[in-house]
């Protein structure tokens, strides 16, 4: 149930982060990038930055990748 | 969208900097992208579309990427039997394998972000890659293809709308346009397109980036209960009906042929109180570049409110995306183009210059 909780509230927090990505100001694009990096690193739900990692967990489970940019 | 969780591996990459352009090939304006995926990396799907500044994420809700996220998943149980619907999903081939590939980004960028110093300067950014393409043309003075000036058009080019919320079921259908001629009506859902699966509107997109200048689109539209088989003509030229105003990727453009300006369209109103043909060109100056090769418009004497109406001779009714194209493919660094503008009530003949 964890798990599944950080992981919808990743993906609707990236919806609203969103916004502040479309700001050109500097220190808030700083910001945002600390931020989501604190978020996604800290957070076992997702394989961060590891696209191998990622290719041999979905191997290992049979389950499809969702692979996200933003 | 909870019981969806732990059916996928998520996973977030952040550099794009040697993104493998071999495989990840999507819209690079967005705000959001996803790519569906197994793990020999065939792609059932892709996600994320925008189509204004403003409302950046008015294409994409929770509700539909849940329902593209099903719908993948139906993809990845019937894989590989599936395979032939997929096909057309995949990646292009590409004379670059990653961003610094590219002539003006070689070098510019490190594998790694600096992490612990300037993030933001060692991150390149995915708009950055149109850009870079766009620059090869430029530099060596020949036209941009119509397919990297109008990238991943919007189904609303051949005349429908997908609801945002749904996984592709039809929300709009322009009467008299390529897809109400075909058939399609509000309602119906979209199965696929030129044989392809469709689980978004960014899989829509993807046909139509890779869709011939005119031919026919082949689509299956699921209504009520019953599959029907349909054909949308492509006229010659649909593409460049297509909006780029809104594209970040329109800002080198800019620097490139409007010497910084920014236009707004003039209303059918506002032409009549200026004594302008509502059928020629006008187009308002909303905005001056203020420095460096974004300040030559200003240099050469635009002002804020200046309506265009005659670029290089032309003076077809235009919008700023048109114009854009004409840059793009028509002008070369060096050109200087004669512009026509009206203000308060006289006409002012410019000259602008065409940069790099």
């Amino acid at each position: 149930m964890t798990h599944r909780l950080s992981v919808l509230a990743v993906l609707m927090a990236l919806a609203a982060a969103n916004v502040v990505f479309g700001q050109s100001v500097q220190q808030t694009r700083e910001m945002a990038v600390r931020n989501d990096i604190n978020k996604f690193q800290d957070d076992d739900s997702w394989v961060y930055d590891d696209f191998d990692k990622a290719i041999a967990v979905a191997k290992e489970t049979d389950r499809p990748l969702m692979v996200v940019f933003r | 969208m909870g019981e969806l969780v732990d059916k996928f591996v998520f996973v977030r990459l952040i550099k794009v900097n040697r993104l493998d352009l071999s495989l990840f090939q999507f819209d690079y304006d967005l705000t959001f992208a996803a790519f569906f995926m197994n793990a020999d990396k065939t792609i059932y799907g892709r996600y994320g579309t925008r189509s204004s500044v403003e409302d950046a994420e008015k294409h994409m809700t929770t509700e539909g990427l849940a329902k593209s996220m099903q719908a993948a998943l139906i993809l990845h149980e019937n894989y590989p039997d599936n395979k032939v619907f997929l096909a057309g999903k995949q990646p292009i081939e590409t004379r670059f394998q990653t961003p610094n590939d590219i002539p003006s980004l070689r070098g510019k960028y490190k594998a790694d972000l600096d992490i612990d110093g300037k993030i933001v300067q060692s991150c390149l950014h995915c708009h950055q890659i149109m850009d870079a393409k766009r620059e090869i043309y430029r530099s060596a003075g020949k036209a941009m293809p119509d397919k990297l000036v109008f990238p991943l058009p919007l189904p609303r080019v051949i005349g429908f709308t997908l609801d945002p919320k749904t996984r592709a079921t039809v929300s709009r259908v322009a009467a008299g346009s390529a897809a109400y001629v075909a058939g399609i009506r509000v309602g119906d859902e979209l199965i696929t397109l030129n044989s392809q699966a469709i689980v978004s509107i960014a899989d829509v997109q993807w046909v139509l980036d890779n869709a011939p200048s005119e031919g026919e689109l082949r689509a299956m539209v699921k209504r009520d209960d019953a599959f029907l088989p349909m054909s949308i003509t492509l006229e010659q030229d649909w593409r460049r009906q297509t909006d780029i105003s809104w594209r970040v990727t329109t800002w080198p453009l800019r620097r490139m042929g409007t010497g910084g300006l920014v236009f707004e369209p003039v209303s059918d109103g506002q032409r009549n109180a200026a004594g302008l043909s509502d059928e020629l060109l006008a187009l308002r100056v909303k905005y001056v570049g203020q420095y460096g090769l974004h300040a030559a418009a200003k240099r050469a004497g635009f002002r804020k409110g200046d309506i265009v109406i005659s670029f290089d001779g032309q003076k077809d009714n235009w919008t700023t995306s048109q114009l854009l194209a004409y840059i793009a493919q028509r002008t070369k660094p060096g050109m200087t183009i004669p512009v026509t503008i009206v203000r308060n009530g006289q006409q002012i003949q410019l000259k602008l210059p065409m940069q790099k």
